[in-house]
This record gives structure tokens, sequence and C-alpha cells, in this order.
């Protein structure tokens, strides 16, 4: 027993052993002295402990919130987008949207007839945000899709919201009234501006049924 | 027959030719993984979503300097790990994470108090200067090569190594796994 229990033992030369930061002869004599030392063995055993503790850490989902107020900070990039334009060319973010949007999962009350097309949606008003959340990248408005339309609604309910890029939508039934939320990207980073309005809402006129803004 | 999905490098020269989705590709592509960066890295999920977001805007905006040097990915990557730092470094972070030498885990012989005074992964890699921790978490955590590591950060690959070793020397104790008078 050569041990002497009073000296420390080196941690910080163990652990750049560990690292793989010396040359392959330093190594091999650091790790041939380290063998015969039970404290150097328990050194390395700690830091061998340690990159496994760290390299068990489960891969975090993206929170829906979160991949959706990026996907409006990256609207909210495009040079356009405060513009009404025709439908033919889409949004930037399109595809982020719909995968991001994929990923949203909300617990929401289906309700309605089994027929083609997403269901109609139950929500209370506590709901709305993380309904709109998951309808980023969905399309589902109705007559509303046409943006001339969607324009002319917005500018008879709710005018400081005309004019803001769509994110997404769906037909919904809030306090028991057939709805169409809007998610509009308010042009801030990461602001939403969460329109429900009522299915007929267009040049005519409209209902507005909810509003909130997020971010 | 379908084609082959485009590179990263073809999507972001898309972006830059005007391609109107091109960018949320590619960001959708690798959100998942910035997301654990910063996570990891910050801690706290609403700083780490505020870097991401900060890092995928800036990157959108700063594709044009984009020289090719490195990969796309190693790009992204760097972008988001350096708005991380930003961010730690200028306090933009909602907790602090300074952990004075002397409030380290002192002496406790008894093993059952050890094993109390264990700190979750995500907590004590917080208490980790930034400048290890960020090389522990791309290195052990996400599992890159060092040399990616290197390139992300931009420092030799040595230096990359030689603050993994002093990061986890100070996770262990932490972690409970080496006792402090072993440091």
């Amino acid at each position: 027993m050569n041990e002497r229990p009073s000296d420390p033992v080196d941690v910080p030369a163990l652990a750049a052993l560990d690292a793989d930061l010396p040359d392959a002869a330093e190594a091999a004599e650091r790790r041939r002295a380290a063998r015969t030392d039970p404290r150097a063995a328990e050194v390395l055993d700690a830091l061998s402990t340690t990159r496994a503790d760290l390299a068990a850490l489960p891969e975090p989902e993206v929170p829906p919130a979160v991949a959706a107020r990026w996907a409006a900070a990256v609207a909210a990039e495009h040079p356009e987008q405060f513009s009404s334009r025709p439908s033919g060319r889409r949004s930037r973010s399109r595809v982020l949207l719909a995968v991001l949007a994929a990923a949203a999962a909300v617990a929401v009350v289906v309700v309605g007839a089994p027929r083609p097309g997403p269901p109609v949606l139950t929500v209370g008003r506590v709901d709305l945000v993380a309904v709109a959340t998951a309808a980023v990248g969905t399309v589902d408005v109705g007559a509303l899709a046409d943006p001339d339309r969607r324009q002319a609604c917005l500018r008879a309910v709710l005018p400081d919201a005309a004019g803001l890029r769509l994110l997404g939508g769906r037909r919904v039934v809030l306090d028991g009234r057939p709805g169409v939320l809007l998610v509009l990207a308010t042009g801030t980073r990461g602001g939403l501006d969460v329109v429900t309005v009522d299915p007929g809402c267009g040049p005519a006129g409209g209902t507005l049924l909810a509003r909130v803004t997020v971010g | 027959m379908s084609a082959a999905p485009p590179s990263d490098a073809e999507l972001l020269a898309a972006h830059r030719a005007g391609d109107a989705d091109a960018f949320g590709q590619l960001a959708e592509r690798h959100s998942r993984e910035l997301w654990a960066i910063a996570l990891r890295t910050l801690g706290d999920p609403d700083d780490a979503a505020d870097a991401v977001q900060e890092a995928l805007v800036s990157a959108y905006r700063r594709a044009s300097t984009f020289r090719g040097d490195a990969a796309v990915r190693t790009w992204l990557r760097r972008i988001v790990v350096n708005a991380c730092i930003d961010r730690i470094r200028h306090e933009r972070v909602r907790r602090t994470v300074p952990w004075p030498e002397r409030d380290l885990p002192s002496r406790r012989p008894d093993p059952a108090v050890e094993l109390v005074t264990r700190l979750a992964v995500g907590e004590a890699l917080a208490m980790v200067p930034v400048e290890q921790r960020v090389a522990v978490v791309l290195v052990d955590v996400q599992g890159y090569p060092v040399a990616e590591a290197a390139a992300i950060l931009e420092i030799p690959v040595g230096t990359v190594k030689s603050r993994c070793a002093r990061g986890r020397a100070r996770l262990a104790v932490l972690l409970g796994h080496l006792r402090e008078e072993s440091r």
C-alpha cells in the first residue's frame, strides 16, 4: 500500500484524462497509474457516471404554444406580411406552420356529425389560445378562406385586425354559437391576434364573438 | 417515385433566392434540436423559447451572410448557442445561475444525506459556468462529436475537451458522484 490518503487526488488531471486531452502516450501512462490507485478509479467512475447522466437526459418536446410563437415570429419577417394578397401565393412558413400544428396537442371536444373535412370544435373562451395554437397551419375557415371576404369581414367587425396575416383558422362552436376562429400574426415577434367571428361574416358585416391577443 | 428532400444548403439557397417556404422548412427541420440545446443551456423554458425565436429571426435575416464554410446545421446551432450565451452574459435569464464555491455540497459522511442533496441533472447544469456548460451540453447531452462542438463554438477541439473536463468534474460533485474533498 503506497497510497497516501492525505494527498488529494488530482481530479483535474483525471478529468482531462477522461476527456481525452493528453496525447496517447501520456494518457496510457496516466491510465496505468490510475489503475493502481482506487481513489483515481473512483474519480474516473464518477466522471463516467456523470457523462451517462447527461446522455440520459430525454430530448424535450417543443411545446405547441412555443412552436406557434416561433412560427408567428418567422411569419412576421415576411416583407409582405401585412398585405392582403391573392391566395395564389401562400404563407412563406406554410410548411413549418403545418408541421408545428400537427405537433400541437390540445384537448378539445369534437362534435358534429361525421363528414368529410375537419370536425367543428366546441370551445370555451378559456380554450381559445390553446385552440388557436393548434390551429396554426390549418385553414378550415369556410368562406373566410377567400382573402377578400376575410378582409372585408375584419374591416367590418375589427378594423385594427384587417390586413393582419392569417396563420391558420378553424370552424368552432363558441359558447354555443357557430363561429370561425382566425389566428392572425400581429407583426410583433411571437404576437398572435386570435379573432372569432360568425361564419357569415363578410362585406355585409358580421359579428365578433371573441378576441384574444397573445404576446 | 418521390424526389429526395432538399438539403439544408438547398433550402437556405432557395430562401435567399426568394422561395417563400424554404426557411420554414429549414427551421422546422431543426427546431426540435435547437430547442433542446437552448433548454439545456438556459434551464428555463421561457428563456429557451425566447433564445430560439431570436435565433430563428436572426438566421432568417442573416441568411445572405452564410458563406458555406460550415454546414447549415452547424451555423444554425451556432446562432442558437450564441443567443443563449448572450442572454446569460447580459443577465437576460429568469434565474441566476452563479454557484459560489463555498456553497458546493460540503463533506457529507452520511450517504443518505448525500443522496438527498443530489441535484437534478438539469439544475446542476445551470450551476456550471456558461462556457463549460455549453460544451457539456453539446458533447454530452446532445451527443455531438467534439469536432462539431468546436465548429459550433468556433474554438479549438482541445478547448472543447478542456471545458468538458472541467464541467464534468464540477457536475460530478453537484450530482453527488464525487465528494468535494476529492476535487
